[in-house]
């Protein structure tokens, strides 16, 4: 698979949480979503991470498994909209772009019958002359005439050999897509036949991109004395930090290049210069780093448990070994990638990611950081980043509480104009604040 | 100093005596000056600057108005000045005090001709000195003037 080409490019929502209306974000290397707490930052996010919980489940856990590693809902109602007062909306749909211009458009309703929900409509469409390639609802058992278009049912028909009218399209779901079976309605018995492909199944095509998605979450739990040994991808079900020690040792055995990179990263960060994952048994890994941010003559075995230095350590790593694991075109979902970074650390985190971007990764980083996104925009007006490659996003909500998206570029200098807030001018607030207060105490006086 | 108030989105040249002012506790300057650089970022207008009024900032910078550059810059509203226009102003007909105080804030004045002809200053000798002579009249009245202390933000617009 190409995942350059394959990858995500844009990604809109609609009716779900807060996002009422069609809200879209485009997604470039490096794309930066920020706001205010509860402005639908994640809630953008969180129907691909669905979509990757339901592919990942074993078993079929129907159109989409609620409450799943990566996001947890116990009743339908919780993610379906209620804003401005309104009765919730009755479904949620949201709309994928890969950057081969093909868009995919799902639906999803409380179902009908039994729990959960349904995929009720899958509009399949090339992106720029918006042309319909196909555009499905479960048939129900039913035969339906139309689900793909006449062309395309032409060249299925031509290809095998039969006339078009006698192929029947079934419209059936398989996990969160659907999909049309192929059937020869000649035969009187509807079953399929060899010369036809049996179905068409566009949502195959996504399925990579889904499932190869890596979820670095915001709460990264507690670290741990020992790890669970585990696979090393490519793929990452659920939450990603399960198997970075598992790849840091993977990395090790094979003298890989990658660690010397992530121990760049973690010293560039001032966080240790070494770090390795040994198995304590056949099940479990141990991960100890430096003592020292820096290296030293002698510093090699100066190594403790990742367990017993700050949680700095610990919180970042899953963050620099996703940005090293992922492959070009993959993404990497950061939910609030500077928690518990020194504000020093958190600038220099903006060159990992960077260094990340420019290897065409994928990056939506979720961030709360003025520092980091101004050493984004330092690297932008020194040419070291690509200002085509940073997008940001601003999330707030209106006076109903549905959310508003609006987009930022950078020019070439790292500024981004009109964008409705600066995280620094937040800061700029504080200080004129302060210095208001002082002055106001010292008339006073 | 002029009263015009005036609409639209303009360059403003900002002297340095406002920078420091907004950077102290000294009531009631510098809270007019903050507010004053804080209802520029907030409205439509932009700053301009040339290298001579740039390092006049540098020298009296604080956090906070090293906070607002930065955030003036990355909204795009911090600009570099162009050419210099030409004053017009005839030196030799200025007595020596006069002519000392234009000369040493002459940038503000070349720098607001070329842009919108706005200065925002607390510091009233220049307006003073242009005064002295009718080739600074003419000058002194084609620009407008702003003293956060004395004006607040009136003359700003929206």
């Amino acid at each position: 698979m190409d995942r350059e080409l394959d990858s995500i490019t844009r990604l809109a929502v609609r009716g779900f949480k807060s996002i009422s209306d069609w809200q879209e974000i485009e997604i470039r290397p490096l794309t930066i979503l920020a706001g205010a707490n509860s402005s639908g930052k994640s809630s953008i996010m969180q129907p691909l991470l669905l979509l990757k919980q339901t592919l990942e489940a074993p078993g079929d856990p129907g159109a989409l498994l609620l409450d799943g590693p990566n996001v947890r809902f116990t009743m339908v109602e919780q993610m379906l909209s209620h804003v401005g007062g309104r009765s919730a909306a009755d479904g949620f749909s949201v709309r994928f772009e890969r950057a081969c211009s093909e868009t995919l458009e799902l639906r999803y309703q409380p179902a009908s019958q039994g729990r959960g929900m349904d995929v009720t409509r899958q509009t399949h469409r090339w992106s720029a002359s918006g042309e319909v390639l196909e555009d499905l609802s479960p048939t129900r058992g039913e035969v339906s005439k139309d689900a793909l278009s006449p062309q395309r049912l032409d060249m299925i028909a031509t290809a095998a050999g039969v006339p078009r009218s006698s192929i029947g399209q079934r419209v059936v779901r398989d996990r969160c897509f659907l999909k049309v079976i192929l059937v020869d309605r000649s035969r009187g018995d509807e079953r399929g036949v060899s010369t036809l492909p049996t179905n068409v199944f566009t949502g195959m095509v996504f399925m990579p991109q889904l499932q190869s998605v890596i979820h670095v979450p915001g709460l990264r739990g507690n670290p741990s004395r020992t790890y669970a040994t585990t696979a090393t991808g490519p793929q990452f079900p659920g939450f990603f930090q399960a198997y970075v020690a598992s790849l840091i040792a993977q990395w090790q055995e094979e003298k890989r290049d990658e660690l010397r990179e992530l121990a760049r990263k973690m010293e560039d960060l001032g966080l240790t210069s070494r770090i390795k994952a040994d198995a304590i048994d056949d099940t479990r890994l141990e991960v100890r780093v430096g003592r020292l941010p820096k290296g030293r003559r002698g510093g090699a075995h100066d190594l403790v448990n990742i367990a017993d230095v700050g949680f700095g350590v610990s919180q970042s790593l899953p963050v620099l070994v996703a940005l090293i694991a992922a492959e070009p075109g993959q993404l990497v979902y950061l939910e609030q990638p500077e928690i518990h970074l020194h504000p020093k650390a958190q600038r220099r985190l903006a060159h990992a990611l960077c260094w990340a971007a420019k290897r065409d990764v994928r990056l939506v980083v979720e961030t709360h950081s003025a520092l980091l996104l101004r050493e984004v925009q330092t690297l932008v007006a020194r040419g070291e980043m690509p200002e085509g490659d940073v997008r940001l996003h601003w999330f707030a909500r209106d006076d109903d509480g549905a959310t508003q998206i609006r987009t930022a570029e950078l020019d070439e200098s790292g500024a981004y104009g009109d964008w409705p807030e600066d995280f620094s001018e937040t800061e700029l607030d504080a200080e004129r604040a302060y210095l208001d207060a002082v002055e106001q105490r010292s008339v006073q006086q | 100093m002029s009263s015009t108030s005036r609409r639209g989105k303009r360059a403003l040249v900002v002297d340095a005596s406002v920078a420091r002012a907004a950077g102290e506790t000294d009531h009631p300057r510098s809270k007019a000056c903050r507010d004053f650089l804080t209802a520029i970022l907030g409205i439509c207008h932009r700053v301009v600057m040339n290298p001579t009024i740039r390092e006049e900032w540098n020298r009296h910078e604080s956090r906070f108005t090293r906070k607002w550059r930065v955030s003036m810059a990355a909204r795009h509203k911090a600009l570099n000045d162009g050419p210099a226009a030409l004053t017009g102003l005839r030196l030799e007909q200025f007595p020596e005090s006069a002519r000392k105080a234009i000369e040493k804030d002459l940038c503000l004045i070349e720098t607001a001709l070329a842009a919108d002809k706005e200065i925002v200053t607390l510091d009233r000798r220049l307006y003073d000195a242009l005064g002295e002579a009718p080739s600074g009249e003419r000058v002194r009245d084609e620009i407008t003037w702003h003293d956060p202390v004395v004006d607040g933000t009136a003359k700003l617009g929206r």
